[in-house]
């Protein structure tokens, strides 16, 4: 067990210095020189100031000191300053990250209720009108735009009703809309995961002598099936979160709700690319510190995992 | 796909009645292995449906200048924000667009992004995934590290942070989609190509005196093929559907461009009263996504129908 931990601890390290690389590399790779990118709507520096700044910024150095002082700066929370802003960006992250994390867990919680309740409905009453409804609003909810569904139901209860407001994050109100929209849509991809996943086990001989030996059907579903299912069904949920906080960055942005999302998609427009490098390198290191969580879940609920 | 005409029902029950006689060379002659799944996805309610919309889609775009009853991109200030109604079935917008008309052409728009996207992911995860697979060693040590790095960027990331190197466009967005979904492409043709040489008849072959090539494109390759059908349906909805989204958020096409995320993106001003900008180009995504994805979950029963679901 102990084993398994460490190798699969250890196996994300050379995964985190990739992703350091290519974020680094990003800035990089885009055509012009950075220095014209923070003056873009400013006069242009002269000769003198673009060497201070140069200076300053330590591009006058060597690629890979340019590399590990970005590394050293960003593992003590440096993450260098914004263009537009001119503030630290672990500043501007700092500020906007809670909000994202509700928006996250939130919409989590509503997908994982809703997905994993109707995937059991369906796989439990399989080939009955209720498995076939649960799968239609399954194959429609992973087609619909999400930002198409949050104008909508934007529309609907914000705009036509006036529930809910149009846009922010002061009250718990705010959450709702933005939750809905971001939860219902990933609980589709999660209702057809636990389905299959239920019905696989469904189809097990210890199911079948569950119920031979006159168990009521609930129990057999819930305590024999259902406990191993889990294993695929919290695969998914490491990619859930994946998913949502990417697509917390559209959502985000229908309901001018302030978390990274918006910040990313502002910073995105103006170029801004400390802060798009900042908030692209949190939400990797965030995703592949989730993924490690879930496979250690995953050993936990599954002990065969554990001598794979 | 060499489908010329459907089969009559006496073939396919024929075909159906003696699968076991089939040995390689009567595959390669008679046209019955395409028959079979042709048949198997007509006979799923849910694949009719998903092919439907698809040749629905396909003739849309392909005869966008017959069926459009306006110039997508020409601008009429006299008869903006006209409602839906008989002149303008899907109204018009705030430059006094025929939305109707840009919606057809929008058609054209979404399957060449999710053609090309789909086309750039495949091409290259299929090299990997045969490659790397086929021979491992230092060349699949590499691509699949560097794979485990992509995956590690969620959903969409990726193609954002692609684009913000490349710069906004629709070019850029169909080559930042396709590079992000090389790795599903690479993971699966790697997985199949790995189980696949391990086969006897791929063992038998190279007994004989096949060369790699010959044992990759003629034996190994053809295993993989169902398998890429199905992620590639799939993936073109994946693909027109991030696409429309990164319109949205302004990366993508720009205007006066006719694209369905970026006329969405448009309407969002105008909810309160003019609701239909927002509403068609929504429906229309969704209803192309989802005809893409019923078409692969059909195309992954009819070609497997050993799978329990």
């Amino acid at each position: 067990m102990v084993k398994f931990l460490l190798v699969r601890l250890l196996g994300t390290i050379p995964v985190l210095i990739g992703v350091s690389v290519l974020v680094f590399a990003m800035v990089r790779l885009v055509p012009g020189d950075p220095i014209d990118m923070m003056f873009t709507n400013l006069a242009p520096p002269s000769p003198e100031q673009r060497e201070q700044i140069r200076k300053d910024m330590g591009l006058d150095k060597p690629i890979y000191l340019q590399y590990t002082s970005f590394v050293g700066n960003a593992l003590r929370g440096d993450l260098g300053k914004s263009y537009r802003t001119k503030r630290p960006v672990s500043e501007e992250i700092r500020n906007r990250l809670p909000n994202t994390i509700k928006l996250t867990i939130a919409s989590l919680a509503l997908s994982t209720l809703i997905g994993v309740v109707a995937g059991v409905m369906a796989a439990t009453f399989k080939n009955t009108w209720l498995d076939f409804l649960s799968m239609l609003v399954a194959i429609v909810g992973v087609s619909i735009p999400g930002f198409w569904l949050g104008l909508m139901i934007m529309m609907l209860f914000s705009v036509k009703l006036g529930w809910f407001p149009v846009a922010g994050a002061d009250t718990w109100k705010h959450l709702v809309l933005p939750t809905v929209t971001l939860g219902v849509l990933a609980s589709a991809i999660l209702a057809r995961m636990t389905r299959s996943a239920m019905l696989d086990v469904l189809n097990q001989d210890y199911v079948r002598t569950a119920r031979a030996k006159g168990l009521v059907e609930w129990i057999v579903v819930m305590r024999h099936a259902f406990r191993n299912a889990l294993v695929p069904i919290v695969t998914i949920l490491g990619l859930q979160i994946g998913g949502l906080l990417s697509g917390a960055f559209i959502i985000e942005a229908v309901f001018a709700y302030p978390g990274i999302g918006m910040l990313a998609v502002q910073a995105l427009a103006n170029r801004d690319f400390p802060l798009i490098q900042g908030i692209v390198l949190l939400v990797a290191v965030i995703y592949v510190v989730v993924n490690l969580v879930v496979d250690m879940l995953y050993s936990v609920l599954d002990p065969r995992v554990r001598h794979g | 796909m060499g489908r010329e005409e459907t089969p009559t029902v006496t073939e396919v029950r024929e075909s159906v009645d003696r699968p076991t006689v089939q040995n390689t060379s009567q595959l390669r002659v008679s046209r019955s292995p395409g028959q079979l799944v042709l048949m198997r996805l007509l006979r799923s309610r849910q694949s009719v449906v998903g092919l439907t919309i698809v040749a629905l889609l396909i003739l849309m775009a392909l005869l966008a200048p017959i069926i459009a009853p306006a110039n997508p991109t020409k601008q009429d200030l006299i008869n903006q924000f006209i409602a839906p109604g008989r002149d303008h079935l899907f109204g018009t917008d705030e430059f006094g667009r025929d939305i109707f008309s840009r919606i057809i052409y929008g058609a054209r728009i979404s399957l060449q992004v999710g053609l090309i996207a789909v086309g750039i992911a495949m091409v290259v995860g299929t090299l990997i995934g045969l490659i790397g697979g086929y021979y491992g060693g230092w060349f699949d040590m590499v691509t699949q590290r560097l794979i485990e790095i992509m995956l590690a960027f969620p959903g969409l990331l990726l193609a954002l942070a692609i684009i913000a190197v490349l710069g906004n466009g629709i070019q850029n967005v169909m080559i930042a989609v396709g590079v992000g979904s090389v790795p599903s492409y690479a993971r699966l043709v790697r997985a199949q190509v790995m189980a696949a040489k391990e086969k006897d008849y791929v063992e038998a072959a190279r007994a004989i005196g096949a060369r790699d090539v010959r044992l990759i494109s003629k034996h190994i390759f053809p295993e993989v093929i169902s398998s890429l059908i199905v992620l590639s349906s799939l993936g073109i909805a994946g693909a027109i559907l991030s696409a429309a989204a990164l319109s949205f958020i302004g990366l993508g096409a720009q205007p006066p461009t006719p694209e369905w995320g970026a006329m969405l993106s448009q309407g969002r001003d105008f909810l309160r009263d003019q609701w239909w900008i927002t509403t068609f180009p929504g429906i229309f995504i969704a209803f192309t996504v989802l005809g893409f994805n019923l078409l692969g979950d059909g195309l992954r029963d009819a070609l497997d129908p050993q799978g329990n679901r």
